[in-house]
């Protein structure tokens, strides 16, 4: 029986931690900890996205996590698509308290980028299918956007089963947008964690080649590759539970051969 | 025949848990709507601050009061969703055709759940709710409770004894406390406008959230139905057996709704 290990989940944008039931499910099953925060606004978090008032705002809840973390302890911090953004964050501000840092089709910027800069691009083709609110007023930028719902579940919920299409599509909720979630990268902070990206090579929300682009300007220390949708969680979970314990095997020491591959 | 379904959830869920049956019923044709109830899902509401079932019921009576007049629709009700469903064929008994209990808790006209003794006494001596049962109190210790909840490790047993480890890390994730001071209010309901739309009621014999010794009282008591129907399951059965859950609430409907705006007798 290997040692329980903390795994720390972060959802993306217009999910929430309902999208990790099933590696949750695995990870408990295979003995180890399990922490899915709902972002704020996400999933069944009782603040509107239009009332998100900065990106620490949005990440407080994983913050809740990291400072409840004992003395010695350390996670292993996983992030899908715009998870990754939150990622870095507590990557920069809590790197002692990470073994590795997964980054799960995930956005994975450069120092000092913020999405703004690179969403235009990234969803090129279907920024004419995203809708917009205004929560400041008419003539300021938006304050939450979401997928129209056939994109989104194209998208989002490609090579999915009914049942968690259906899930997921009950469960979207509009997104924050916010201008202050760029993160510094320092050497003793988010340098110092090591980086694994998984791809999802059939992914139709964060195509192959940005994914592609976002390994080659900020190298990861390892890069796998699930064929699947975006949603790998939903739609390959028992492959990326594979690939979890495979990495949280080679980066937390003295762990050895103790995981439990199961 | 394609009908319109609106599915009323139990105490500590959410429309989503209902997310098996709307994909089910909407491949067979079928307009599903399910609803949160305030507090509960993804209504924003905090459940701690709703006492009355004019609150609770807000999203669903809402919902009704839109439906315009002449559509009618099947209810579905589940668990606690039965004290819900019987304020909504009071106020509505001419948008319901046809109301399908499954394991849900229905109490006497003008007596709250709270003070129906023996009723209470049945759900909740002896069984896994009352073991594991926790309360808050955000309103001062000296208060009554403000919700219930029960512990993660316990909702296998509590709700989910037939459900797979997926589906219990899913409800794990997605369960909020219920607001339990709604409990003690009374719903009134009458002849004259519940009793105008028929029910069914599906009873669960191995249910370990609602006693069936409790759903026998019920059935025995709170009628009448057309017809009741017992499965061997618990719960939460219409998970694990979502299909044959699906033909028999479509197959009930075939029976039970003879055109529109016809009530069967």
């Amino acid at each position: 029986m290997g040692r329980t290990q903390h795994f720390v989940l972060v959802h993306g944008a217009q999910h929430g931690a309902w999208c990790w039931y099933k590696t949750k499910a695995l990870l408990e099953s295979a003995g180890h900890r399990v922490s899915a925060p709902d972002l704020t606004s996400a999933g069944i978090s009782a603040v509107n996205a239009d009332d998100v008032k900065s990106f620490d705002h949005y990440n407080q809840p994983l913050y809740d996590v990291f400072e409840s973390l004992g003395e010695t302890e350390k996670v292993i911090l996983v992030g899908h698509s715009y998870g990754g953004v939150p990622v870095a964050r507590v990557t920069e501000l809590y790197s002692r308290k990470i073994h590795v840092a997964v980054y799960i089709a995930g956005c994975m910027l450069c120092t000092e980028q913020p999405m703004s800069e690179v969403w235009p691009q990234v969803f090129d083709e279907f920024v004419n299918d995203m809708r917009f609110n205004f929560g400041r007023g008419a003539g300021t930028s938006p304050t939450s956007g979401w997928i129209v719902e056939e994109t989104a579940r194209r998208t989002y919920f490609g090579s999915c089963s009914p049942k968690d299409v259906q899930l997921g599509m009950m469960l979207l909720r509009p997104s924050p947008f916010m201008s202050d979630d760029a993160t510094t990268f320092t050497e003793k902070g988010y340098h110092s964690v090591p980086r694994v990206y998984i791809k999802a090579s059939l992914d139709l929300c964060l195509k192959p080649k940005f994914q592609d682009l976002f390994i080659q300007r900020n190298r990861p220390q390892e890069v796998r590759s699930i064929e699947a949708g975006h949603a790998l969680q939903l739609c390959a979970a028992k492959e990326l539970h594979r690939h979890l314990l495979q990495i949280a095997a080679a980066h937390v020491p003295d762990h050895g051969d103790e995981i439990q591959f199961s | 025949m394609g009908h319109h379904f609106v599915l009323i959830h139990g105490g500590m869920h959410g429309a989503w848990s209902w997310f098996k049956l709307v994909d089910r019923l909407q491949k067979a044709g079928h307009k599903v709507t399910p609803i949160d109830l305030a507090g509960a899902g993804q209504h924003p509401a905090d459940p701690n601050t709703i006492t009355t079932f004019e609150e609770y019921n807000k999203p669903a009576n809402n919902w009704f009061a839109s439906l315009p007049e002449g559509e009618k629709v099947v209810l579905v009700a589940h668990s606690m969703g039965g004290l819900t469903t019987l304020q909504l064929m009071e106020s509505f008994s001419s948008k319901i055709c046809l109301t399908i209990f499954v394991a849900a808790v229905i109490t006497a006209s003008d007596l709250s759940l709270f003070d129906n003794s023996l009723l209470w006494k049945l759900m909740y001596t002896d069984c896994a709710v009352a073991r594991y049962q926790v309360s808050h109190f955000t309103d001062g210790a000296q208060n009554p409770p403000t919700s219930i909840y029960f512990p993660t490790p316990s909702l296998k047993e509590v709700f989910y004894s037939d459900c797979d480890s997926e589906d219990i890390a899913l409800c794990s994730i997605l369960v909020r406390p219920f607001p339990c001071r709604v409990l003690k209010r009374p719903i009134t309901y009458s002849k004259e406008k519940y009793g105008q739309v028929p029910s069914v009621y599906i009873r669960y014999s191995k249910d370990t959230t609602l006693p069936p010794r409790a759903q026998e009282h019920i059935v025995k008591n709170y009628g009448p139905f057309k017809e009741i129907i017992e499965i061997d399951g618990g719960h939460f059965n219409h998970w694990p057996k979502v299909d044959d859950f699906t033909k028999l609430v479509t197959d009930l409907a075939e029976k039970y709704i003879k055109g529109e705006g016809s009530l069967s007798t």
